[in-house]
């Protein structure tokens, strides 16, 4: 496994431009914007993204059957992934968080509490982005994968089209509390209990993808 | 040792059909074929790629199937379309390796990509294709293994590399005599000279075996008339071909028809000119 990690660290060096480009974007647009909480959502969402661009850089070429030939099984290799993924994505994370305090202090605002609330949740982000693009690339290859998440974002968004017509579901936010409607239900979230339950089914999402991908690459033949 | 018994593979248009295969340890086996004929399959099937859909692969005792990481450490491969990324670059190729394989040789690694002037800094993007084909060879030869696969491993080379990186392959059997090498080649000549033995695939099935210097001292073209042909003992004939000018055949027994057919014409043959009348010819 430490082989193919050096392996996507060389292949994610390529890409530092782009990650400091996304950096200095993230930068201005919370000196622009004055909200720290974008600037941890944009840079968490690229970090964890270029975190997952191995996979692709490893279908390119064909570079999957050599690779396969490696002293890594195909368990290890998809476990590999996803923990690189979020490795990356927490330390566009921490280093997001470390630039927003920066500028709440430098700037005397007293909003660490609540950034802090909101950070964690944004954890959430760090999880389901691997555990969305990770088996769509292995299932569907480099070029198909793209097609397939612009398909998925398709259909996640038409289904909730359809659940909010349906008023079957609803979502308001009353005065700091989330009042969430599912048909004849009520449920009432505070932020705390909403970033822990966001937390805890990014959790079982991640670790349900992961399942599914070492099945996907288990079966596949080069 | 390597021991292939009925591989079948089924793909929608070819099948490599009950194909059985022994190499025992120590030794270089030369597979040719046309393309397609199922080189490749056979190759991929040997490092876990593709699962057979009967028969079993069993090297030094162990089924392929039951492969752990060490046994992985143990093979070194040159698969024609496939590397590490295109992106990285030598450098990184090492470090790499260096993290992958605890007996990678980073001397011997760096020299040899000296030796063949590759550039260290460049993408392997900006390779030639006779560069892509130097560092796939050196890295494959550059950890400790006891087998090696080598797909294609000259192709897009000239005759002056070729020579250089089948020396490589000589000197990595010469350093342990347990290595073994099965190699797939389009070039006849480095197969000739490199392989103790030869075996030939055609649309999926193994047509021919057998050792080199057979091939190249008891085997021979009988060219004749037809009316010569239809009276000939066929017992030692492999194939025979019709020609314009007559029949052209193949026979493992060069010494027998030169005795008894003193006025026929007995020719060497090529391992290509034997593959040519194996696939398109007739069997006796």
């Amino acid at each position: 496994m430490k082989g193919m990690i050096v392996k996507d660290l060389r292949i994610l060096l390529e890409q530092k431009s782009l990650m400091i480009l996304g950096l200095i974007c993230g930068t201005i647009c919370l000196f622009t914007m004055k909200d720290p909480t974008f600037l941890i959502g944009y840079v968490t969402l690229i970090a964890t993204s270029m975190g997952c661009v191995s996979c692709a850089y490893d279908e390119m070429n064909n570079g999957m059957a050599y690779l396969m030939t490696m002293p890594c099984s195909r368990t290890k290799y998809v476990i590999e992934k996803y923990l690189f993924a979020v490795a990356i994505g927490l330390i566009g994370w921490s280093l997001s968080i470390g630039l927003s305090f920066a500028y709440l202090f430098a700037n005397h605002i007293n909003e660490t509490y609540l950034i802090m609330g909101e950070s964690l949740g944004l954890l959430a982000l760090v999880l389901t982005i691997p555990a969305v693009m990770i088996p769509i690339v292995l299932k569907f290859g480099h070029a198909r994968s793209r097609i397939m998440i612009y398909i998925l974002i398709g259909i996640i968004v038409a289904a909730a089209g359809v659940m909010s017509l349906t008023h079957l579901t609803s979502i308001t936010v009353v005065k700091d509390e989330i009042v969430v409607y599912v048909i004849d239900y009520t449920i009432t979230l505070i932020p705390r209990t909403l970033v822990l339950s966001a937390l805890a089914l990014a959790i079982i999402i991640f670790v349900t993808s992961m399942l599914i991908s070492i099945g996907i690459l288990k079966k596949k033949e080069y | 040792m390597i021991e292939i018994k009925n591989l079948t593979k089924k793909y929608k248009n070819f099948t490599l059909d009950n194909i059985s295969i022994e190499i025992p340890s120590g030794r270089i086996t030369g597979v040719i074929g046309a393309n397609g004929a199922g080189k490749s399959t056979t190759f991929k099937a040997i490092l876990g790629l593709v699962k057979p859909d009967a028969g079993e692969i069993i090297i030094d005792g162990k089924n392929v199937r039951d492969f752990k990481d060490e046994d992985k450490a143990r093979i070194g491969c040159v698969m024609t379309d496939s590397f590490f990324s295109d992106t990285l670059r030598i450098n990184d190729i090492a470090k790499i390796m260096k993290a992958m394989f605890k007996t990678f040789d980073e001397k011997f690694f760096n020299e040899k990509c000296d030796a063949f002037k590759l550039p260290r800094d460049k993408k392997i993007r900006e390779f030639s294709g006779g560069m892509k084909a130097k560092i796939k060879a050196i890295t494959a030869l550059s950890y400790d293994t006891n087998l090696l696969i080598l797909d294609e491993p000259t192709v897009g080379l000239d005759v002056i590399a070729r020579e250089e990186v089948l020396d490589l392959i000589r000197e990595y059997v010469e350093k342990n005599e347990d290595r073994t090498v099965i190699i797939s080649s389009h070039i006849s000549s480095d197969i000739e000279k490199l392989c103790d033995d030869i075996y030939m695939i055609n649309d999926g099935k193994i047509v021919f075996h057998d050792d080199t210097d057979k091939l190249l001292f008891e085997y021979a073209a009988l060219k004749m008339e037809e009316e010569e042909f239809d009276k000939l003992d066929k017992k030692y004939i492999k194939a025979y071909r019709k020609e314009k000018y007559g029949v052209e055949c193949l026979t493992n027994q060069r010494d027998y028809y030169i005795e008894n057919y003193p006025e026929m014409v007995v020719e060497k043959m090529s391992i290509d000119e034997m593959m040519m009348i194996l696939i398109k010819g007739e069997k006796a």
